[in-house]
């Protein structure tokens, strides 16, 4: 997908503003160092062409020693300490570029945390994701937030110097300064040219380079690396690996080719330019219109004028590029965070806890497709029940649970808790009201309390840290709360297993302690008696609350009040357990299959 | 310090030759080009100082248009042949880099797994990618090394230069008197040394703090990266994130982080930039002095303007190219410290005997293990003591057991991740050690708990190949209860799995994905199939598919079953109850039933009671 065919939403002036306002808001020292550098860098170069000129000069003039060494000595002097405050002011930009560059990049992560979920799920916005992570996270400088930064102070620079150049030269001689304009500048079609193919095709060898970054990254990823190990695939990635690096280097090789073409002419104009320089300065001397001096002056301005132009035109077109990726970024960070929007729950707090739920004609499908994953669903949940929600794999379970906790809005028919229609909560704030086990397992490199608690260090109630630790059956393997978790970040970090994995995420939702429990398949990984502990407890867990439950494992949903059985989106069956059986449909059928195997007397198949 | 010394040259001669290694061809491309390189500056300062010293002298234009037709045609000539090689170095590297890449992802990948799982090496790779891989330490290592060698080049032209001249001014010395003298040079060369010498001191300090910093760096922010890549930028724990709220925390370690990092670079810059500074600003000051010296001369008649230029231009260069040749050897320097922990990996041995006995095509395959103990490295905790048992040829065995009683670990030491910290693990009488580890795992088929499939097409992963027969990966698909799925597929087998490899893949959920998982496993066709939780994502029904299915799945085979799902255990023919490391029942189903004492009867009394009815 190459983003230049619609017209960037921002121009490269209006990105640039946009830069300096936040350079501005967060660290106007930078602006201090830009200037310092920039001056310093073009006196640099003046000075540097002026110091041959005038010691010529002097030694045709006949000065005396005194006099051309105080003149040289005081340049010399000069130029050095400009030098010495150059290096350091360039550094210390760096620094503070990379400080105003950590802002974006919280920013990004911020959006990434708190805009709803349903664009998190959705593939076209996993794309700009990456993709505005790539522009922040870059410490290329010549692409991304880095490249419209610095190169936009690399430009200030260039700019500068050939204006200053550009009188000197004019001096000698307009023409003279009009052919290398003109000569310098014609690189610049080319470049561009050069540029914009790059552009349109980075896609295609960013997807590549992707793959590539893949198959390195899963054979060395010790998750991944027990199955290559016992199903020896790494022949197989290999070719996947070469035939992916050999089309890499097709489109290397064709950049490279234009490149290379347009060196050539670069070359070729600065022969011309050359020639023609060297010649009229050389013909100015003999024709006594300008001194030895004046020549080591115009042949150093010369030199580096084209310089300063071709970093002008690859500069630009750096620039531009770099514009629409800010123009991506600046998209991007215009997303709608979750924490805006609707109106405050607190509302909630005042009326019943725990809170009925109701579906009421709830269908949905997924954004970009036509299938309903749910139809029609209408049920409702009163307060303080216990449900269980059941049904085969794909029938919808999940799904219907995101829609509660409020990941995904309906698409038609609406969620009400409490009588109130969720879509009116302000999203954030809605999440108090859930307390949730869900099948991925989030474990941060943090204390073990601050595992279960979620909040600040300060904030963390230990003694009830320890409490749920027990109820969820880790007090023994767990006894120092205070221990860092995850072996990745710290050398001694706890790993937990899967299933003290999951008692952990039960720990974490007991402590939240909110009015809507959701547990999916929080059992999958417990063995037969911790899973017989967590039924026991259901009672006690789901005391004052509303409660759902999904579970494969039937033999829980004898501790629930009701059961939904959904099947193909449809809520097939909905009842007491009791109910359910005497119906004999599709759950007294799973109920069947799931025992009969706990049954005496059942015969080993074959 | 003499040690010191010589592990770093010893160091820096490994890198050369793991260049060479690499690609033996690449090191001599960039030498080659930077001999070319080397000549241009000094075209540019001779020929403008014949073409001044003719003007000077009113010479003929002929002469000077030749002199600028030369300038011209030679600038043009060296600019198109530097374009040229750099053309094919551009190339080279890129084979270079990915070759480079290779030889570290299968050194990685060749390890012996317990490294995979170690911290100290885990922390090695985060160093790799630190210190190299960010920074291009090696891949740009073939550029910096000719960078030196054509600094030393152009010291060494300039340098006879500079001694050609100095030679023709003392002559010019002895012959008139004048107020110059030869303490002038001595003044510079004594300048030039000085500042050669704080330079370099300043650098070697450098050196030494940037790999300590960065070590304290990343053990420091490694729980920020964690944080960015495995929590922020893994979509599927969005759900956790929202409904926790964690963003705030999150965002809040991190900026502690970029505090710390500040601090780091600030410092880090201090360091690094502090050489550069004094040596930009000591060739202005040297520039100067020979401006001064040469200028003098010229002034009483001892040498002529042209020779003014050319000398300037020389020292110049002289300079430029010694201060080049400082930072460039500074970063040499530092570039290799940072390829330490490169260097440290290819080291590596490996922990397990490896030998090449073929594993005897016998098609009976019985597997002991003899007093088997076990502890994961670096803990002191048994996860398996003293077990013994046998597997006999075509037996189903089931294996339960609470959380962490070593189930898990049982299959690890089957498949030879790990080795028995005591006692030994036989196949038909002889220790596994014995064989190559892949003829061994040829004899099995397993799926893990934590299985993975790969971003590749559904055939490719059910054969782990590229190439397969579609027969038998079909078969195996509609063996586990694929089939509806399968049909329902446009691509069918040719369907890719995951986004990241194609844009168009298919994601499949948890149960789908544990279905695929074990046709892998039925493909393979190995003697002996052992699974870990297989239906533990599948509903009842299917669950009840797999279950009805088993004997057609494994039919002859050794099979190994673990599972919560106490159900599974009434088509096992014996059933293996491990607790706390150790083996303490063994019998069929109606055995340990029948022992009430036992932990079995707990745990299968656990599941089954809500069944009773």
């Amino acid at each position: 997908m190459s983003s230049d065919m619609r017209k960037p939403s921002y121009s490269l002036p209006q990105n640039l503003i946009y830069l300096m306002k936040h350079m501005w808001k967060y660290n106007r020292n930078i602006f201090l160092f830009i200037f310092i550098s920039v001056l310093s860098g073009v006196m640099i170069s003046v000075l540097g062409v002026y110091l041959p000129k005038i010691t010529l000069d002097g030694i045709e003039q006949g000065w005396k020693s005194s006099t051309l060494l105080m003149v040289i000595g005081g340049i010399s002097i000069t130029i050095a300490i400009l030098n010495f405050v150059q290096v350091r002011t360039e550094a210390e930009f760096s620094v503070i570029q990379d400080i105003n560059r950590n802002h974006f990049i919280h920013e990004v992560e911020k959006i990434v945390m708190s805009c709803a979920y349903s664009k998190v799920e959705d593939p076209v916005i996993q794309v700009k994701m990456e993709q505005a992570a790539g522009i922040v996270y870059t410490g290329n400088v010549r692409v991304g937030l880095n490249g419209l930064a610095i190169g936009s102070k690399n430009m200030l620079n260039q700019i500068l110097s050939f204006v200053v150049f550009s009188f000197i030269l004019v001096t000698l001689n307009p023409f003279i300064l009009g052919i290398l304009i003109i000569t310098s500048f014609s690189g610049s079609v080319i470049a561009n040219k050069v540029a914009v193919y790059e552009h349109r095709n980075r896609d295609k060898w960013a997807g590549i380079d992707k793959k590539i970054s893949y198959i390195h990254r899963n054979l060395t990823d010790n998750a991944k690396g027990k199955d290559i190990r016992v199903y020896s695939c790494v022949d197989w990635f290999k070719r996947v690996l070469d035939e992916q690096i050999v089309e890499r280097f097709i489109w290397l090789k064709r950049v490279m080719n234009l490149q290379f073409g347009k060196q050539a002419f670069d070359i070729f104009m600065l022969l011309i330019q050359n020639g023609l320089a060297l010649g009229w300065i050389s013909y100015s001397v003999l024709n006594g219109q300008i001194s030895l001096g004046d020549f080591m002056l115009y042949f150093g301005a010369i030199s580096q004028f084209s310089g300063y132009v071709n970093r002008m035109i690859n500069g630009l077109t750096d620039l531009k590029k770099s514009s629409l990726d800010m123009c991506i970024l600046r998209d991007f960070l215009e997303m709608e965070k979750e924490t805006e929007g609707g109106e405050d729950i607190s509302l909630l707090e005042m009326k019943d806890i725990p809170p009925s739920i109701t579906f009421e004609h709830v269908s949905f499908h997924y954004p970009n497709q036509e299938k309903e994953i749910l139809s029609d669903i209408n049920f409702t949940v009163k307060k303080g029940e216990k449900i269980a929600l059941v049904g085969s794999n794909g029938a919808g379970k999940t799904t219907l649970i995101k829609m509660l906790c409020g990941f995904y809005q309906p698409t038609k028919g609406r969620i009400l808790i409490n009588d109130i229609s969720l879509d009116k909560w302000n999203r954030k704030k809605a999440y108090q009201l859930y307390s949730a086990v869900f099948q991925d397992i989030m474990i941060l490199p943090f204390s073990v309390a601050q595992n279960v608690a979620m909040v600040k260090e300060d904030k963390i109630d230990k003694e009830r840290v320890r409490k749920c630790l027990e109820i969820a059956g880790l007090k023994e393997r767990l006894p120092d709360i205070e221990e860092k978790m995850v072996k990745a970040a710290y050398e001694n970090g706890i790993e937990l297993s899967g299933g003290e994995s999951q008692k952990l995420l039960l720990a974490r939702a007991i402590y939240k302690d909110a009015p809507i429990l959701v547990l999916d398949e929080p059992t999958a990984a417990l063995d037969p008696i911790a899973e017989s502990k967590l039924y026991l407890q259901y009672n006690e867990l789901t005391e004052r609350k509303t409660s759902i439950f999904i579970s494969h494992r039937l033999a829980s949903t004898y501790f629930c009040d009701r059961i939904l059985f959904l099947e193909k989106g449809k809520i097939a069956e909905m009842g007491s357990h009791e109910e359910l059986m005497n119906q004999n449909g599709s759950y007294a059928q799973m109920f069947e299959i799931q025992s009969s195997y706990y049954q005496g007397g059942v015969e080993k198949n074959g | 310090m003499d040690k010191g010394k010589q592990e770093k040259t010893g160091k820096k001669y490994q890198i050369i030759r793991l260049i060479h290694k690499v690609d033996g061809k690449i090191l001599p491309l960039f030498l080659i080009s930077a001999v070319i390189e080397t000549f241009l500056p000094y075209i540019n300062i001779g020929m403008p100082a014949l073409i001044l010293d003719a003007l000077s002298k009113k010479q003929g234009k002929e002469t000077i248009i030749f002199y600028i037709i030369i300038t011209v045609l030679l600038n043009a000539f060296i600019l198109l042949v530097t374009s040229i090689l750099n053309y094919f170095k551009g190339m080279r590297s890129y084979h270079f880099s990915n070759k480079y890449s290779w030889m570290k992802t299968e050194k990685i990948f060749t390890m012996d797994y317990p490294y995979l799982e170690d911290s100290d090496f885990i922390n090695l790779r985060q160093n790799i990618r630190y210190n190299d891989e960010d920074t291009g330490a090696f891949t740009g290592m073939p550029g910096r090394i000719a960078g030196i060698f054509q600094a030393c080049l152009s010291i060494g032209i300039a340098f006879v230069s500079f001694v050609t001249l100095f030679v023709q001014i003392i002559f010019s010395i002895r012959e008139k008197e004048g107020q110059a003298t030869p303490w002038m040079f001595v003044l510079l060369i004594l300048f030039i040394c000085f500042s050669i010498w704080t330079v370099r001191k300043l650098q070697k300090k450098a050196e030494k703090s940037i790999p300590e910093m960065t070590e304290k760096v990343v053990s420091d922010n490694r729980a920020s990266m964690y944080l960015a890549e495995e929590v922020v930028h893994n979509y599927s724990l969005g759900k956790d994130v929202r409904v926790y709220e964690i963003d705030k925390l999150v965002i809040d370690e991190m900026e502690k982080m970029d505090q710390s990092y500040t601090e780091y670079c600030r410092k880090s810059n201090k360091v690094t930039t502090l050489p550069g500074a004094i040596s930009s600003a000591s060739s202005a000051i040297i520039s100067g002095i020979v401006f001064s010296v040469v200028g003098i001369y010229a002034l009483s008649g001892m040498i002529g303007v042209g020779s003014v230029v050319f000398t300037v231009g020389v020292v110049e260069q002289f300079i430029s190219s010694i201060s080049n040749l400082i930072f460039r050897m500074g970063d040499f320097s530092i570039s290799c410290a940072r390829l330490d922990a490169v260097l440290k990996l290819f080291h590596l041995p490996k922990l397990k005997r490896d030998e090449n006995n073929v594993v005897k095509k016998a098609g009976q395959y019985e597997i002991e293990f003899r007093n088997v103990s076990f502890q994961y490295p670096k803990t002191d905790r048994w996860a398996l003591k003293n077990v013994s048992l046998k597997i006999r040829n075509g037996e189903h065995i089931a294996v339960v057991g609470t959380n962490g009683s070593g189930k898990t670990t049982l299959i690890k030491l089957l498949c030879r991740l790990y080795d028995p910290t005591e006692g030994e693990i036989l196949l038909n009488g002889v220790d596994i050690r014995s064989f190559s580890e892949k003829e061994y795992l040829e004899l099995l088929s397993i799926v893990f708990q934590d299985f993975k499939l790969f971003a590749f097409t559904l055939g490719e992963n059910v054969a782990a190949a590229e190439s397969y027969e579609k027969e038998k990966a079909r078969e195996a698909l509609i063996k586990v209860g694929f089939e509806d799925r399968l049909k329902r597929l446009e691509k069918g087998l040719e369907t890719s799995l995951y986004r990241d490899f194609e844009e168009e893949g298919v994601e499949v959920s948890g149960g789908e994905a544990q279905k695929i998982a074990i046709a892998r496993a039925l493909y393979r066709n190995a003697s002996m199939i052992i699974l870990d939780e297989p239906t533990a994502a599948l509903d009842p029904i299917a669950e009840q598919e797999i279950y009805e299915k088993f004997h057609t799945l494994v039919e002859g085979k050794t099979a190994v079953y673990i599972s919560h799902r106490l159900s599974s255990c009434r088509f096992c023919d014996t059933i293996l109850v491990i607790h706390e490391g150790k083996l303490v029942q063994k019998g069929s189903h109606d055995d340990l039933v029948r022992q009430t004492e036992g932990k079995y009867y707990e745990l299968w009394n656990a599941q089954a009671q809500y069944y009773m009815k």
